[in-house]
């Protein structure tokens, strides 16, 4: 090979196969040299993808789907391969919900919904609400949730963008009621008391898939065995996330090269006793199912024309990489 | 050397040469495409085409708003510290947004209409696809422009590129600036020369200190820049 495989990532707890496997050297072992990005944002890693700076990344699926889409401006030639995480993401209020809200909040997601639209429907204007991305599995989740529970996500809140990795402070400085983030954000704002913790995504939908890894379709198809020993380093990263036993260790490695909070950190790895734990392994064989979620999420929301041949995009998407390990 | 701030770009150190070179910039040719292109395509309705400039590092920005300030046109704009990005976009209504690539929060910018219904006006990233070289340069420019309702390309691409040059040449300066503090730091050239002296000279630690500060104080140069010459003389006798 010549040149690294660029691949990007953000600052964010189920980036973890990506910085593991390079601690451990499995892109080595797998016969990859690969250069780690870490990109300040979701727009910079689409961008990236779509313009040849990066060959593969940690993605959002939603964002994934919508790039070739054309949702944000232009269609991208983007594949998705495998998933890289499931679950892990918390909906957070801060102290004004928070103190309306039941003392014990039901565990289940339809009680605890109506018990927050309680509080969402008496409010003068709609409160604000951040998630990491527009076309992130956060705010799918959430309006999904939401709108389960009798709540109109288009009115009775209002959606604002904030980086993951600046919520806690934005919820602290009063400039959002709330916010559904991946990990350890959710952990963080409630071990610093600016938040409280109303759900776990994975109560919204069970095994839901999180972040997955996407390539510029343009590299994939240059470097078609490169693309497979991708996943083969990524997959074989994955079982070792799975191990309670290495968490800490895991953690420790996360927060030197992400600046991430350890203890947080460590809360959402396997093992751990934050809200809910990250699992690595069993979301990396990709189930085409999930693409026409997000889609039919998306066509819901009016994002996407009716028309829009969602079975196609799914299907010109999400093409799963086939290894040995998972037959 | 001084007053050029590419001579010798090893190993000189001037606090003041981003500023200087940038505002040089501005007062060259960067002007000159900006104010051609916008007076050829110039608004319909005659009102200035608003920009909304979200730039953290607060030098570069002082010197685009400059720049971009001098045509009559063009109405500038910089996002207020700690303000939300969608906010600020509320708050101007800009017909474009440059954002520094940067900036984490330049996410909030994607999706403005599908995030509220009540937003009336989509808030798209430039793209140029029938001009992909552009595209490459302003990636790696690390600037990027959001057209907020109907703004035409041709308007929005002379404003881009001046951006995109300007910011260009700061990331220039400033990889100039850090491989010459990492060549300095990683050699760690002072106690190398140190080493040098008190082996070839017979000198004490606090002597060997002492001789570089006396030469750098004679030069007029910095105790580093000494060392360095220190350093390569040494190396060039002892190869």
């Amino acid at each position: 090979m010549t040149s690294p495989v660029r691949l990007g990532l953000l600052r964010l707890t189920d980036s973890a196969p990506a910085v593991l496997a390079d601690a451990e050297g499995l892109y080595a072992a797998a016969g990859l040299d690969v250069a780690l990005q870490i990109e300040p944002s979701w727009a910079n890693v689409a961008d990236k993808l779509a313009w040849g700076k990066l060959d593969a990344a940690i993605m959002l699926p939603p964002l994934a789907l919508a790039a070739v889409a054309g949702l944000r401006g232009m269609r991208t030639r983007l594949r998705v391969t495998m998933g890289i995480s499931q679950g892990g993401n918390a909906v957070v209020v801060g102290r004004a919900a928070a103190a309306a809200l039941p003392e014990v909040m039901p565990p289940d997601a339809a009680a605890a919904g109506r018990a927050l639209g309680a509080w969402l429907r008496n409010q003068a204007a709609p409160p604000r609400f951040a998630v990491v991305h527009v076309f992130s599995t956060h705010n799918l989740l959430l309006r999904h949730w939401l709108a389960a529970c009798g709540v109109d996500p288009d009115r009775d809140i209002e959606t604002v963008v904030v980086p993951p990795e600046r919520v806690v402070e934005t919820l602290a400085a009063g400039q959002i009621a709330g916010f559904c983030a991946g990990a350890p954000w959710g952990d963080y704002a409630a071990e610093t008391g600016t938040g409280r913790v109303v759900l776990g995504s994975s109560a919204i939908r069970r095994r839901h898939p999180e972040k997955c890894l996407a390539l510029a379709a343009g590299w994939a198809e240059r470097q078609p065995e490169a693309a497979k020993a991708l996943a083969v380093a990524l997959y074989r990263a994955q079982c070792l996330c799975d191990l309670p036993d290495r968490a800490a260790m895991l953690a420790a490695l996360l927060a030197n090269r992400l600046g991430l909070p350890e203890t947080a950190t460590r809360g959402a790895l396997p093992g751990g006793t934050g809200l809910e734990q990250i699992g690595f392994a069993a979301a990396a064989r990709l189930d085409p199912g999930d693409a026409l979620w997000c889609l039919r999420e998306m066509r819901r929301w009016g994002w996407l024309d009716a028309d829009q041949d969602i079975a196609a995009l799914a299907a010109e998407t999400y093409q799963p990489v086939a290894l040995e390990a998972w037959s | 050397m001084p007053g050029c701030p590419h001579a010798g770009s090893g190993a000189v150190f001037r606090a003041d040469m981003p500023r200087d070179s940038l505002d040089k910039l501005a007062a060259s040719r960067l002007a000159r495409p900006l104010l051609r292109n916008r007076r050829t395509t110039g608004r319909a309705t005659g009102e200035p085409l608003k920009i909304l400039l979200a730039d953290d590092d607060a030098e570069r920005a002082r010197v685009l708003m400059r720049l971009l300030a001098r045509d009559p046109s063009v109405q500038v704009a910089a996002i207020e510290p700690g303000m939300l990005l969608a906010d600020a976009v509320a708050a101007h209504r800009p017909d474009v947004v440059l954002v520094d690539m940067t900036r984490p929060d330049r996410d909030a910018l994607e999706g403005l209409r599908q995030l509220s219904a009540t937003r009336p006006h989509p808030v798209v990233l430039f793209v140029d696809e029938d001009d992909p070289s552009f595209m490459q340069e302003v990636i790696d420019a690390g600037v990027c422009s959001y057209n907020v309702g109907s703004v035409t390309p041709a308007e929005v691409k002379p404003v881009l590129r001046a951006a995109v040059a300007l910011f260009r040449r700061h990331l220039q300066t400033h990889q100039a600036l850090t491989a010459a503090e990492s060549r300095l730091r990683e050699r760690d050239v002072v106690d190398r020369a140190k080493a040098i002296l008190i082996r070839t000279r017979k000198l004490s630690e606090p002597e060997a200190y002492r001789w570089l500060r006396r030469q750098a104080m004679a030069s007029a140069r910095r105790i580093p820049e000494i060392a360095l010459a220190v350093v390569q003389a040494h190396e060039k006798e002892t190869p």
